[in-house]
């Protein structure tokens, strides 16, 4: 046999062992955790408002699975602390996007400002808050983990997907400020566990 | 190095460093297209339709690529035209290239905080730099190397939108990971890991074709200059080879001129001294005979076409006047039938033909302590036969197809000898035959039509 052609076969082995490897790997990261599927009961209270924190385009998946839920919501991913007026629940969509940002041309620390100040208005208002995040691991760089911490505290319910917590990021979280957590395998487990909190 | 390398080599780093700052700066001029790659995301969200990833992962591709490849190539021509090249091995090279471009995107992602992709991207560089090393060694083209470099480029950044290499931290930043979790919203994960085989797999296998027809046109261009600077050497080979063979043929003629004229100054001294006036007119009618055959000689070498009338005998003894009969190790035997007819040649240049064979003759490689030449003139019917047989080697049965070939020779001689020889014989309607036996020797036979059959003859 050629050399080239031996080169080639085993290029194709590699690209095939890599692809079952993959299929492999995630399906054994899923295998790994144990989830709370959703909550008991509702704690939250329509209307909410989704907004989110980091600018990400995954507020725009929870925005399309409330309206698909019927939850009566308004959609602001810029909202500031006025626009809570009316609001029984607020919904935090975690993931920082720099590209957003320039989006909507506001920067990371005017983000967290708004986020602080929505927090403090929701406290003051004993506002229901949700936080979801539904980015992995690779996403939980250090901006996002700065805004996972600064919402914790003020979190009802801590909404994140397995692929964040593999190394208990998430868990711990939950853990230290005493709030329900789900975990997710992928983005369309969201709706039950985002649904058991409203009904 | 010379000035003019020295100003080429200063074009082509200004032109790389020109490149960076382009690969730098397009994420600032392509900030519009980003911008919409980001509202397609959104409109697949909200309208549900996964067309609008497959749209944006197209837009987000080419964007990477273009400024991936700025980069690549402004680093190649950086690095390959500094002074650092030469004094680095190939390897070490390729490290300080690699390393070059991964901070370039790095500074990249930091000055327009647009994050990159390392695992595809490096994997594309690696592709591209080993391309890069077989194409533009062979090619020299830049243009080339930049068709092929963005193909490469270009089929990597579509595996950043496929879910399934997810785990090897493939599209792990900020838009392809946004275009996977909306396509897996979506329930579009298969369609975005077709996708992403559909077009890495065409380009990558464009990108390796596209090398190899590139490499394969360098190198067939680069074959006919060889050829034709082959062929070059050879006509200057020729043209040095026939200015010999004139300079030899005009030291025969000057040769031949004395003996007429040895004896136009003999006759004139006799001439003096003499007082019988019917000497005198003898003397005269022979100096007159000397000039008329020297006037013949001088025709025969100006004018090519120009043939004469003459005995076979006369040529015979022409070519024998000329032939190198001093080596030991050569052996001729001269055999010259009876009645042979008048013939109707150019006499100058049918000698130098058939001294020509003669001479391949002597030349041939032989086993034999001695070489035998027989050299054999005979009449036959209509003409003359001139037999020119030796004990050489023979000619090798391969070799046999190719002996009128000019140029041809397998014993280092100009290999013109024996066309040449054809030519003139055929010109003055003669043929040659060759018989040849390896280890048994070589026998060409020449034929020459008699004056009486000679189509051209004037009476």
């Amino acid at each position: 046999m050629k050399m080239k052609s031996f080169k080639i076969i085993m290029l194709i082995a590699l690209l095939l062992l890599l692809i079952v490897n993959a299929t492999i790997f995630e399906k054994k990261k899923e295998a790994s955790f144990n989830s709370l599927p959703s909550l008991p009961k509702p704690i939250a209270k329509e209307y909410a408002l989704i907004t989110s924190a980091g600018q990400g385009t995954d507020a725009y998946i929870i925005n399309d699975i409330a309206n698909k839920m019927m939850i009566h919501n308004y959609f602001m991913p810029q909202a500031e602390a006025t626009n809570l007026e009316g609001i029984n629940t607020l919904v935090f969509v975690v993931g920082y996007s720099p590209m957003g940002e320039k989006i909507h041309n506001v920067n990371y620390v005017s983000e967290k400002k708004r986020i602080i100040a929505l927090l403090e208005k929701s406290n003051e208002e004993n506002i229901t808050v949700i936080t979801v995040y539904i980015g992995g691991k690779q996403q939980r760089e250090k901006r996002t983990e700065e805004l996972l911490n600064i919402i914790s505290p003020e979190t009802d319910y801590l909404i994140g997907t397995k692929a964040a917590n593999t190394d208990g990021f998430l868990s711990e979280l939950a853990k230290s400020n005493r709030i329900p957590l789900t975990l997710i395998n992928g983005v369309n487990d969201l709706s039950e566990p985002f649904a058991s909190a409203f009904r | 190095m010379e000035k003019n390398d020295v100003k080429h080599y200063k074009l082509f780093m200004l032109g790389g460093i020109l490149l960076i700052i382009i690969g730098l700066i397009f994420p600032f001029i392509s900030q519009t297209t980003w911008f919409n790659i980001i509202f397609k995301i959104r409109k697949a969200i909200h309208v549900g339709d996964s067309g609008h990833l497959i749209l944006a992962a197209a837009n987000m591709s080419f964007l990477y690529a273009v400024q991936s490849t700025s980069l690549f190539l402004g680093a190649i021509l950086v690095i390959y035209y500094t002074d650092l090249k030469p004094t680095l091995s190939k390897f070490k090279t390729s490290v300080i290239f690699v390393l070059a471009i991964i901070f370039l995107n790095v500074a990249n992602s930091m000055l327009s905080n647009l994050p990159w992709e390392p695992v595809s991207t490096i994997l594309a560089l690696i592709i591209a730099l080993l391309i890069f090393e077989k194409l533009y060694g062979e090619t020299n083209s830049l243009l080339q190397v930049s068709i092929v470099s963005i193909q490469v480029f270009f089929a990597f950044q579509w595996l950043n939108i496929m879910p399934l290499f997810s785990s090897y931290y493939i599209g792990q930043s900020d838009i392809p990971f946004s275009i996977k979790i909306a396509g897996l919203y979506l329930q579009a994960g298969s369609v975005l890991n077709f996708t992403g085989f559909a077009f890495f797999l065409p380009f990558i296998v464009s990108a390796f074709i596209t090398t190899t027809l590139f490499i394969s046109y360098s190198q067939n261009i680069h074959m006919m200059k060889e050829n034709y600077e082959k062929e070059r050497e050879i006509q200057n080979m020729k043209a040095k080879e026939l200015q010999s063979r004139i300079y030899k043929e005009v030291n025969s003629l000057v040769h031949d001129l004395k003996t007429p004229l040895v004896t136009i100054r003999g006759l004139n001294s006799l001439l003096a001294v003499s007082k019988d006036q019917g000497k005198l007119a003898e003397y005269s009618g022979r100096i007159d005979n000397s000039v008329g055959k020297m006037t013949e000689m001088i025709s025969s070498f100006l004018y090519e076409a120009s043939r004469q009338k003459l005995q076979a005998i006369e040529l015979i003894s022409y070519i024998r006047a000329q032939l190198p009969l001093e080596d030991d190790t050569i052996k001729f035997d001269i055999k010259i039938g009876d009645s042979l007819p008048n013939i109707y040649v150019n006499k100058v240049r049918m000698a130098r033909a058939v001294i020509n064979i003669l001479e391949n003759a002597i030349l041939a490689p032989c086993k034999h302590s001695y070489k035998y030449i027989i050299f054999e003139a005979k009449s036959v019917d209509n003409g003359l036969h001139l037999v020119v047989q030796d004990n050489g080697t023979g000619i090798k049965e391969e070799d046999f197809s190719r002996i009128w070939e000019v140029g041809f020779s397998t014993n280092n001689t100009s290999g013109l000898g024996l066309p040449f020889a054809k030519q003139i014989i055929e010109d003055n309607e003669g043929t040659i035959d060759i018989l040849s036996e390896a280890g048994q020797g070589t026998v060409v036979t020449i034929f020459l039509p008699s004056i009486y059959s000679s189509s051209e003859v004037e009476y």
